[in-house]
């Protein structure tokens, strides 16, 4: 199982803090959460992607390859203060 | 701790962060601090923002804060009761580190384009409901640049006073460190800081 974990704007806009899904690259996973949340795939562009603390765009972006127990996590700048 | 006392640092916005920020880079020892803020203090603000109280509803947050560290006495400071804009460039100028806690992305940018220009590094903070984050960005850094690209203003979510604190605190301890040239490892790198979950980690964007 992948785990993925949303934080800030995605957190409240999803409002889950942490799902356990399959999914073979983050293209997949992307695809799945947008079904899982009715919105598009598209949608999940806009956060900054991690694989176990690294970030996608240091990987293969959408083409990055998930294995059993990676962690993703969504990431979004915050504006309160 | 010596160091310290001939340094000077620029907080724009004191409220909740700022607030935080302020209180404690004057215990610290920080030898100056130079408030910029245009707003007032209103009831709304009392959940989470320290110096909030009935007294000091309608009044400037800035010249509140310098009237509070006027009685401790401990730094000098200079206040500013406008928001910032494109012309308080001398200010960064002053200021060997420039703390961002301010509300709104768009004035966000504007710190970090005035920092890059005036060649300052800059704490940045930001909180969403029990959420946070915090960087201590160099002026050579695109870090938050690349971060805030694509974002105009995000969506606006209670804040819990606690979360405030832990970033408040995360920026003046960072604010130290650039102050100290201790700030080395930390440059440039996301400190994200999650209260529901009890959760911090510092990452690499």
């Amino acid at each position: 199982m992948i785990v993925v974990k949303f934080f800030g704007i995605a957190r409240i806009k999803f409002k889950e803090k942490e799902l356990h899904l399959e999914a073979s690259t983050i293209k997949e996973l992307a695809e799945i959460l947008a079904e899982h949340f009715s919105v598009k795939p598209k949608e999940f562009k806009q956060f900054v992607i991690l694989v176990n603390e690294v970030n996608i765009n240091k990987l293969k972006m959408f083409r990055t390859k998930l294995v059993d127990g990676d962690v993703v996590m969504f990431l979004s700048p915050a504006s309160g203060g | 701790m010596e160091r310290l006392t001939e340094k000077t640092a620029l907080i724009i916005g004191c409220g909740g962060l700022g607030g935080y920020v302020i209180e404690e880079l004057a215990r610290v020892g920080v030898g100056k601090l130079i408030l910029v803020d245009g707003d007032v203090f209103s009831r709304s603000n009392m959940n989470r923002q320290l110096m909030a109280k009935e007294e000091t509803l309608g009044k400037n947050k800035a010249e509140v804060y310098m009237k509070r560290l006027g009685e401790m006495s401990t730094c000098s400071v200079e206040c500013h009761t406008h928001f910032l804009t494109e012309d308080d460039a001398d200010l960064f100028e002053r200021a060997d580190v420039i703390i961002d806690c301010v509300d709104n992305v768009d004035t966000r940018k504007l710190i970090a384009k005035l920092a890059k220009a005036k060649d300052k590094c800059f704490v940045h903070g930001a909180i969403e409901g029990e959420e946070g984050q915090v960087m201590l960005v160099t002026p050579d850094s695109k870090v938050f640049d690349k971060y805030y690209k694509s974002v105009d203003d995000t969506i606006r979510h209670s804040t819990y006073s606690y979360a405030v604190a832990t970033v408040g605190s995360v920026q003046a301890n960072l604010a130290v460190k650039a102050l100290t040239g201790k700030g080395g490892k930390f440059e440039n790198k996301l400190v994200i800081i999650d209260l529901e979950s009890v959760f911090v980690k510092t990452i690499e964007l």
